[in-house]
C-alpha cells in the first residue's frame, strides 16, 4: 500500500503542485467537511460526557462536582463488574463462533457449487434487519410454551432438552449470543470470501504438485495470507461486542435475569435513564471506552503492521 | 493420490457442502419465513399453527398494523432521514477517503487514527450529551438533527472502508486522467469517482442499514410523533398493542420487506465493494 | 442511461436533503388549530366576570401513548369541544414508552419546549420527578375540585403534606384470578391459606398433568415485586408501609425478621410445584393466553389485567378472584394488596406561568360528568379515581370493591426509590429458586440503599433539605381563578 502521491517532478511544475504544501492544503480541504461533522457531534459530546463524568447529576437538576468520586463508586460496582465480564463472554464466545463459521462458510462457498449467489444473499440477510425486528422474533421463538425452539424438541421427543432459553440465568447469555451470531455471521463469511478469492490459485496448484493435502493446503496457504482479512474480522466483533451490542440485548433480555446478560451498555444506559445516576454512567463510558481504545487500536496496529503487498 | 480418489473426495465435499448450505438457508430464512407466516395467521391460529403457513391469510393484518402505527408517515420519514444520511456521508466520506489514500500530507496518519476511535466509543450515553448540542444548533426535534447525527457516527467506519477501497485503485488512472489536462480535483470527479461504485455501494448499503434502523439515537432526538421513523413506530406499537402477534409480525414484516428488496437488488455491487475493501485495507 | 441513473438519484438525495433542512421547524401535531371562536356562554356563569380569558392561548399536553383502545379518539374530541367553548387551542402529543416519560420532560426542558401537562405514573412521580423539582406543587392550584376525586386516590400523590399530581384512569389493586369452572369440577373451595393453595395445586397436577396451577409473568422482572408487597404486608403483621418508611429514612435495617420472612415465604410457591419453571419465561401475553387456554388454573395481576383476561377467556369458563393467601404463621393478618391510581396527569414546573389559569380550566374541563366519563369509560376504571365516573360493568366488581379495595394499600414502589426496587425486584426470583437465601436477599436490598446513600446522597425525607429557593422553583407564582361548572 504504497502512499507516495507521487507525481513526476515534470507534471508537478505542469499543475503548480510543487509544494508539498499544496498538496496537503488539498487534502485538508477534502477532509474537512468530514471533520467538522465528526469533532462537532462525536467528539465534543465525548468531552461533555468526561466532564459530566466528575459530577453528580441526576438529569434534571443542577450538576454538582465530585471529582473523582464517580470512579471510585464504578469500580465499587459489583454489577458494573459482572455486565464487563459478561461483555467479555459474550465478545470472545461471539468472536470466535462468527469467525470459525464465517471462515467455515467461506471456504464450504468459495468451491464451484450451484446456487453459491444464492446461499451468499441469504447467509448475509440477517445482516440487514433491524434489531428491534430480530430482537422480537427470536424473543418468540425462544418462548417456552409457544416458540419454536421448544416446539421442536417436542416434535422431535427431546423434552428433556427443553429449556428456559432467555429466563436460565445460566444460558440467558449464550441464547442472546446465539442471536448475535446468527445476524453477523453472513458479514464475517462475505469478508473471508473476499480473502478467499484473493488468494491466487497458483499457490494450491504448486503445493498440490508437491504432493499436500487438503489440511496443508489449508494451514500452510490459506491461513496466513487471510492474516489481513483475520484481522479486521476479528477486530470488528470484537469491538463491537463490547461497545456495539446493546439493542440485540436490551430487546430480549433488558439484562436480566438477575444480571446474567447484563453487559457493559445495557447497564450504562440503565444507571442514566432509569436510576438518573448521570455523572456514575458516563463515568463508566470513559472507562469503557478508554479500555476498548487501548484494546482495539492496539489490535488493529499489530494486526496490520505486517500485512503483505 | 490417484484420479479416482481425488474425484471422490471432491464429490464427498461437495455433497458436505450442499448440506451445510442448505442447513444455513433454513436457519436463516425459515425465520424470517415464520414472520411472514405469522404476520398473516388470525390471533387464535397463530397460538395453534405454530409451524406452517396460514390456512386463511388474513390480508387485513398489515391494512390494521399499517393504519394503526401510521406506517405511511414514518415510512416517509425513514426514507427522508436515510437518503438525507446518504447524502451527507456519500460525498463527505469520499472526500476525505481519497486523501487519506492518494495524498501524502502530514498528519495524515494521526487523523486517520483520529477518526477510527469512534467504532470504540460506546452507544447510548453520549446521547445526551449529543442532544446538547442539537439543542445550541437549534435543531432540536427535527428530521435534519437525525441526519447529522447518524452520519457523523458513520464517518469512522465509511472512511476507513472507502480508504482501503480507493488504495486499491491504482494510481496510474490518476496520472493517464491529468495528463489529458485535469486538475487533481477534476481527475477525482470524472476518473475515480465511478470507478469506486463497488465502494460506494458498500456506503450506501452500510450507513443506509444503519440509518433506516436506528431506534435508540431515534428516540432522544426525534419526540415529535409526525417525525417519527419506523423502529420508533414499531417500538410505539409493541408498546400499545401487546395482545395482537399477527399484527405485530405484519409490522416487523413491513419494517423488514424494503430493506430485502433493496439489499437482493444491490447485492451484487455491495460484495464486490466489500470484497476489495477487505482485501487490500 | 447511467448518467441519467446518476443524474436522478443525485438530485433525489439533494431534494429530500432540502427537504428535511426546510421541515426544521417543529411540528405541530394532532389537534387542528380550532378558529378561535367567540366565547359561548357554558352553562350560568359568564366567563370574563369569573375569570380572566384564555382565549387565543396553546395548550400543550404530552405523554406516552395511549393504551387504551380508543381512548386517544376520546381525548380528541374532548379537545376539539374544549378548543370550541374556551377559544384555545390544545395540541397532544402522546407517543413513546411509559417509561420513557422523565427523559421525555428531560429533554423538553431542554430544549426550551413548552409543556403544560404531562400524563405520568405514580412510581415517576414519587421516586424521580418531584424530588427532582420537575414538578409544580399542585395543591392550593387544585384545591376549588379537588372534590371532583375519590379522596384516598390521592395519597399516592401527597408528599410532605402537598398534592403533586391527579390521579388519573384507574385505581387498581391485586387479586388472584382463578379458573373458577376448573375449580368447581375438580371438587377444591375458593382458598384462603397458603396450605389451601398448596392442596389445590395436588389435585390439579393430579387430574390435569398439563395444566399448570399457578402461572405469572415471570419475565417481566418489575412483576415480582407485587409478591413480595403481599408476603411482607402480611408478615410484618400489616405494618409494611411503616416498616418500608423506616428503613428509607435510615432507622430501620431491612435485614430484619419480618423482611427476611417475607422473601422466605416465597420459596415455597416453587418448591411445592404451585409455581412452575415456565412463569420465568412467560410474559405479560403468554401469562393471559396460558390462563384463558386453560393452561393454567391461577394467575396473580392487578385489576388493570381484567381486559385481557376477559378478553383471552371469552366465554370458555367462569373467572374468580380470591385475595392472596395467608403465607404468615399468624393466621389472624389481613391479606393486604398494593394498590392505587397508577397514572396521574401533572404539571411540569417549567410550565409557564401564565398558563396557569388555562391548564387549570382544563383540569376542571374534563373532569366534567360528561367529559370524564368519555375519556376515562375507555380505562376499564374497575375503581374509578373521578367519582362522577362510572365503573366498569364487571361481575367481579362488586367483590374487588367491596372485600379488596378495603384492604389495599400502596405499592411499595411507589415509595422505595428505583436502585432498591431493582434489588427486590432481582432477589425475589433468586429466592423463589433457590439460588440465594433470604438473609442473601434482604442484605442484597440493604447494600443497595447504603450504597445509594453513600453515592447519591440518596434521601427519603428530601423535602426536608430544601430551601426556600428550591420551593419557589415549583411553586405557583399566583393561584388563577377559573370557571367551575357543576
Amino acid at each position: 500500500m504504497k502512499n507516495t502521491g507521487s507525481l513526476n517532478l515534470e507534471m508537478r511544475k505542469k499543475f503548480h503542485l510543487s509544494s508539498k504544501w499544496q498538496r496537503a492544503l488539498t487534502a485538508y480541504w477534502m477532509i474537512i467537511p468530514a471533520l467538522i461533522l465528526y469533532v462537532v457531534l462525536v467528539i465534543y459530546p465525548m468531552f461533555k460526557g468526561l466532564y459530566i463524568s466528575f459530577h453528580r447529576w441526576d438529569g434534571l437538576s443542577e450538576m454538582k462536582w465530585i471529582g473523582l468520586d464517580n470512579y471510585k463508586f464504578v469500580f465499587a460496582d459489583k454489577i458494573f463488574w459482572k455486565a464487563i465480564k459478561n461483555s467479555f463472554v459474550f465478545a470472545i464466545g461471539v468472536t470466535l463462533v462468527k469467525n470459525i463459521l464465517g471462515l467455515f462458510l467461506a471456504l464450504v462457498v468459495n468451491q464451484e457449487l450451484r446456487g453459491r449467489t444464492f446461499f451468499r444473499a441469504a447467509a448475509f440477510m440477517p445482516v440487514t434487519f433491524a434489531f428491534v425486528v430480530i430482537g422480537v422474533l427470536w424473543s418468540w421463538i425462544y418462548n417456552p410454551t409457544f416458540g419454536l425452539i421448544n416446539n421442536l424438541l417436542q416434535a422431535m421427543g427431546l423434552e428433556s432438552w427443553i429449556q428456559g432459553w432467555l429466563s436460565n440465568p445460566k444460558i440467558a447469555l449464550f441464547s442472546v449470543m446465539v442471536v448475535d451470531i446468527w445476524k453477523w455471521t453472513g458479514f464475517h463469511m462475505v469478508l473471508f470470501l473476499a480473502g478467499l478469492q484473493g488468494i491466487s490459485k497458483e499457490y494450491y496448484e504448486a503445493a498440490e504438485i508437491d504432493g499436500a493435502g487438503m489440511f496443508r493446503k489449508f494451514f500452510h496457504i490459506t491461513v496466513p495470507l487471510l492474516g489481513q482479512v483475520t484481522a479486521v474480522s476479528v477486530i470488528m466483533s470484537m469491538v463491537g461486542a463490547f461497545v456495539g451490542n446493546y439493542d440485540v440485548v436490551y430487546v430480549m433480555t433488558g439484562g436480566g435475569p438477575f444480571h446474567s446478560t447484563e453487559v457493559a451498555l445495557t447497564w450504562i444506559v440503565n444507571t442514566t435513564f432509569r436510576y438518573a445516576q448521570v455523572g456514575k454512567a458516563n463515568a463508566m463510558s470513559m472507562i469503557l471506552f478508554v479500555f476498548v481504545a487501548i484494546f482495539g487500536l492496539a489490535q488493529f496496529y499489530f494486526m496490520t503492521r505486517n500485512k503483505a503487498e | 493420490m490417484n484420479k479416482f480418489g481425488k474425484k471422490a473426495q471432491k464429490s464427498v465435499a461437495h455433497l458436505f457442502s450442499y448440506i451445510v448450505m442448505a442447513v444455513v438457508v433454513i436457519l436463516t430464512i425459515y425465520p424470517v419465513l415464520w414472520m411472514i407466516f405469522g404476520s398473516l395467521k388470525s390471533d387464535t391460529e397463530f397460538y395453534s399453527n405454530i409451524w406452517g403457513w396460514p390456512t386463511n391469510p388474513v390480508w387485513s393484518n398489515y391494512v390494521t398494523a399499517w393504519v394503526n402505527a401510521d406506517m405511511g408517515i414514518r415510512f416517509l420519514n425513514s426514507i427522508i432521514v436515510t437518503v438525507g444520511t446518504l447524502a451527507v456521508v456519500l460525498p463527505f466520506i469520499s472526500m476525505a477517503a481519497y486523501a487519506f489514500a492518494k495524498i501524502k500530507f502530514p498528519g495524515s496518519n494521526l487523523l486517520f487514527y483520529f477518526f477510527l476511535l469512534s467504532l470504540m466509543i460506546p452507544q447510548g450515553v453520549t446521547a445526551i450529551p449529543i442532544f446538547s448540542v442539537v439543542i445550541n444548533l437549534g435543531l432540536q426535534n427535527t428530521r435534519l438533527s437525525l441526519i447529522l447525527v447518524l452520519s457523523s457516527q458513520a464517518m469512522g467506519f465509511g472512511i476507513f472502508l472507502m480508504r482501503a477501497f480507493f488504495i486499491s485503485l491504482p494510481k496510474e488512472l490518476e496520472e493517464a486522467a491529468m495528463i489529458d489536462g485535469c486538475t487533481p480535483i477534476g481527475a477525482f470527479f470524472r476518473v475515480i469517482l465511478p470507478l469506486a461504485k463497488p465502494g460506494l455501494a458498500t456506503m450506501v448499503v452500510f450507513s443506509g442499514m444503519a440509518a433506516w434502523n436506528d431506534y435508540f439515537m431515534s428516540s432522544i432526538l426525534v419526540r415529535n410523533s409526525k417525525l417519527m421513523t419506523l423502529p420508533l413506530g414499531l417500538v410505539n406499537y409493541i408498546g400499545q398493542h401487546i395482545t395482537n402477534y399477527p399484527q405485530l409480525f405484519a409490522m416487523l414484516s413491513i419494517v423488514t420487506i424494503p430493506i430485502v428488496i433493496a439489499y437482493i437488488i444491490g447485492q451484487k455491487q455491495f460484495i464486490s465493494g466489500l470484497t476489495a475493501g477487505a482485501v487490500k485495507g | 442511461m447511467k448518467r441519467i441513473l446518476y443524474v436522478l438519484f443525485s438530485s433525489i438525495m439533494v431534494l429530500t436533503l432540502a427537504v428535511a433542512c426546510a421541515q426544521t421547524a417543529p411540528v405541530a401535531t394532532e389537534e387542528p388549530a380550532a378558529a378561535p371562536a367567540q366565547i359561548e356562554a357554558a352553562g350560568e356563569a359568564a366567563q370574563s366576570e369569573e375569570a380572566p380569558s384564555i382565549a387565543g392561548k396553546t395548550l400543550y399536553i404530552q405523554g406516552s401513548a395511549i393504551t387504551y383502545p380508543g381512548q386517544e379518539d376520546a381525548w380528541n374530541e374532548v379537545n376539539a369541544a374544549f378548543e370550541e367553548e374556551y377559544g384555545v387551542t390544545v395540541v397532544t402529543n402522546f407517543s413513546g414508552l411509559w417509561s420513557d416519560i422523565p427523559t421525555q420532560l428531560q429533554t423538553a426542558q431542554m430544549a426550551g419546549e413548552t409543556v403544560d401537562i404531562t400524563t405520568c405514573g405514580a412510581n415517576q412521580i414519587n421516586s424521580t420527578l418531584v424530588r427532582a423539582g420537575m414538578i409544580m406543587d399542585m395543591t392550593d392550584l387544585i384545591a376549588p375540585i379537588q372534590d371532583r376525586w375519590v379522596q384516598s386516590t390521592f395519597t399516592s400523590y401527597t408528599i410532605d403534606g402537598k398534592i403533586w399530581a391527579l390521579p388519573w384512569d384507574s385505581a387498581s389493586t391485586s387479586a388472584v384470578f382463578y379458573n373458577k369452572t376448573m375449580f368447581d369440577e375438580l371438587g377444591i373451595e375458593q382458598p384462603t391459606t397458603y396450605a389451601d393453595i398448596v392442596a389445590a395445586a395436588e389435585v390439579i397436577t393430579a387430574s390435569k398433568p398439563d395444566v399448570m396451577p399457578w402461572v405469572h409473568q415471570g419475565k417481566l422482572q418489575y412483576m415480582w415485586p407485587m409478591w413480595f408487597m403481599e408476603t411482607f404486608a402480611q408478615t410484618s403483621g400489616n405494618n409494611s408501609i411503616q416498616y418500608t418508611t423506616d428503613f428509607l429514612s435510615g432507622t430501620r435495617s431491612f435485614n430484619s425478621a419480618e423482611e427476611i420472612a417475607a422473601f422466605e415465604a416465597l420459596k415455597p410457591f416453587f418448591d411445592d410445584g404451585v409455581l412452575t419453571q415456565a412463569s420465568l419465561d412467560t410474559d405479560q401475553t403468554g401469562m393471559d393466553t396460558a390462563f384463558g387456554q386453560q393452561k393454567a388454573a391461577m394467575m396473580y395481576a392487578g385489576t388493570w389485567e381484567i381486559t385481557n383476561i376477559r378478553a383471552a377467556v371469552g366465554d370458555a369458563f367462569e373467572v374468580g378472584v380470591f385475595e392472596f393467601p395467608i403465607v404468615a404463621s399468624d393466621t389472624s393478618v389481613l391479606s393486604q394488596h398494593g394498590g392505587g391510581a397508577d397514572s396521574c396527569l401533572t404539571v411540569p414546573s417549567f410550565a409557564p406561568q401564565e398558563d396557569l389559569g388555562m391548564i387549570m380550566q382544563y383540569f376542571e374541563y374534563i373532569t366534567r360528568v360528561d367529559n370524564a366519563n368519555k375519556i376515562l369509560s375507555l380505562a376499564s376504571p374497575l375503581l374509578p379515581v373521578v367519582s362522577s365516573v362510572t365503573p366498569l360493568d364487571e361481575p367481579l366488581a362488586g367483590d374487588l370493591n367491596a372485600i379488596f379495595l378495603p384492604h389495599t394499600i400502596g405499592f411499595l414502589d411507589w415509595i422505595w426509590p428505583a436502585e432498591v426496587n431493582d434489588a427486590v425486584m432481582a432477589a425475589i426470583p433468586a429466592v423463589m429458586t433457590g439460588q440465594i437465601t433470604s438473609e442473601e436477599a434482604a442484605m442484597s436490598v440493604q447494600e443497595a440503599y447504603d450504597t445509594l446513600v453513600a453515592e447519591q446522597e440518596y434521601k427519603f425525607d428530601w423535602y426536608s433539605d430544601w430551601t426556600d429557593e428550591d420551593w419557589a422553583k415549583v411553586a405557583p407564582q399566583s393561584i388563577p381563578t377559573f370557571e367551575v361548572v357543576e
